[in-house]
């Protein structure tokens, strides 16, 4: 306060009393530096006491998770309850928000992660509806792929206005390739016929696993369709906005 | 009468039909035969939990018992629900521990239905969080290597790209 009030009465020393004042900042300027120093320890030893605190929180985590009571559970106990959770909802495509369980319990730990891996009956089920503007797909093919060698249950809405939507002619030539593994299948598309039967009955394809089969057309004025395809196993057959020929024996649907 | 002996040591004396809930003791039963007083051992099954397990096997007593290969076939999944029955919730409205504790318990003890009640309450849990919430839920970390991470990301890359 002595020096504010020298500065701010607009005195300088001269003489003995400058040397004085130049002792004075010398002194100042060496307690700086101590303190300096002693902030560069501090900071220092903060930085380490920072990093241990890190290291003990990750710690606590792990040995947390270790106590985790969900950890007791078997993976065949917790393979059952994703099953739960897999089955009819993952919805690859179409939903507003990401709605993939398979994926999300892929991506909480290694252990659960290794599970779904190792479960192709999380794969194997799943839903697409498909809007105009919807972007392109990936998901289907990590699916199909994964879900091998398990039946496949899925449905599939295309709500496209126009004929020839190339995504869903995608999604239909991905999903021909495993026919073979379709057992409950639900299509709805104003262009079915186009798109599924034909290559299907072309390629003499037989589709041994199916078990039901909804097919929702469009109702524009298109002649009635038969399904002449070898379904050994068919017990449900539902034709919406269509006349169907049932020319080609059914000997074993229940419900029609 | 039946008594059970669990691993504390506690004896619990109940009727052989709700006893017999349990596929389990129901076999051990029919192996010692009707007239033995033995206690039957439960090693794997603690008294507090026991006590809730024949909470439930009580309530349901007298109730048909699922079929040995009743989830065998693959074609059933796609019957399966997350629905639980009012009393069913509100019975299993435990803390993860016991929750757990009741599902392993109804694992060993072979009652399907209390095992089919304890794996849709948590998959109820699950549904519908991301895997940071679910791992927040149950205390897990994320323990994956950089690689998986990546691989992670490509997949969820893919979901987001729609």
């Amino acid at each position: 306060s002595e020096n504010l009030s020298c500065v701010r009465a607009g005195y300088y020393p001269f003489g003995s009393e400058r040397a004085a004042y130049d002792k004075l900042l010398g002194d100042t300027q060496i307690e700086l530096d101590r303190c300096q120093k002693e902030i560069d320890r501090l900071e220092i030893l903060c930085n380490t006491l920072i990093a241990s605190k890190q290291l003990l929180q990750a710690n606590k985590r792990l040995i947390h998770s270790i106590l985790s009571p969900i950890h007791k559970l078997p993976l065949d106990l917790l393979g059952n309850i994703f099953e739960h959770l897999c089955y009819d909802r993952n919805y690859l495509y179409g939903s507003s928000l990401p709605n993939v369980p398979t994926l999300n319990l892929s991506s909480v730990c290694h252990r659960w992660r290794s599970l779904v891996s190792s479960m192709p009956i999380l794969w194997s089920t799943f839903n697409m509806i498909e809007k105009e503007f919807a972007r392109p797909h990936n998901l289907l093919p990590l699916f199909l792929g994964r879900s091998h060698p398990c039946p496949i249950d899925f449905q599939l809405h295309d709500r496209n206005e126009c004929e020839g939507s190339s995504r869903t002619s995608k999604y239909i030539s991905s999903l021909l390739l495993h026919s073979d593994r379709w057992r409950h299948v639900e299509i709805r598309s104003q262009f079915l016929p186009v798109y599924l039967l034909q290559p299907l009955i072309k390629n003499g394809a037989q589709l041994p696993s199916l078990k039901s089969l909804t097919l929702g057309m469009g109702d524009d004025e298109i002649d009635d369709t038969d399904f002449p395809m070898t379904c050994a196993n068919l017990k449900s057959l539902t034709v919406n906005q269509r006349g169907l020929e049932l020319q080609f024996p059914r000997p074993t649907i229940t419900r029609l | 009468m039946i008594v059970l002996k669990t691993s504390d040591n506690e004896t619990f004396t109940v009727e052989r039909d709700v006893a017999e809930r349990s596929v389990l003791i129901k076999n051990m039963l029919d192996d010692i035969g009707e007239n033995s007083e033995q206690a039957i051992p439960l090693p794997n099954v603690n008294s507090s939990v026991l006590k809730k397990v024949l909470e439930y096997c009580e309530h349901h007593r007298g109730e048909p018992l699922p079929a040995a290969d009743a989830d065998t076939s693959q074609d059933d999944t796609r019957k399966r629900t997350t629905d639980i029955s009012e009393w069913d919730q509100k019975f299993i409205t435990v803390d993860q521990e016991m929750l757990f504790e009741i599902i392993l318990a109804a694992n060993y003890l072979d009652i399907k239905s209390l095992l089919d009640v304890g794996c849709k309450t948590v998959a109820n849990m699950i549904k519908g969080k991301t895997p940071e919430e679910i791992r927040k839920l149950f205390n897990i970390v994320n323990d994956f290597t950089p690689e998986e991470e990546a691989q992670i990301k490509k997949e969820n890359e893919w979901a987001e790209d729609r």
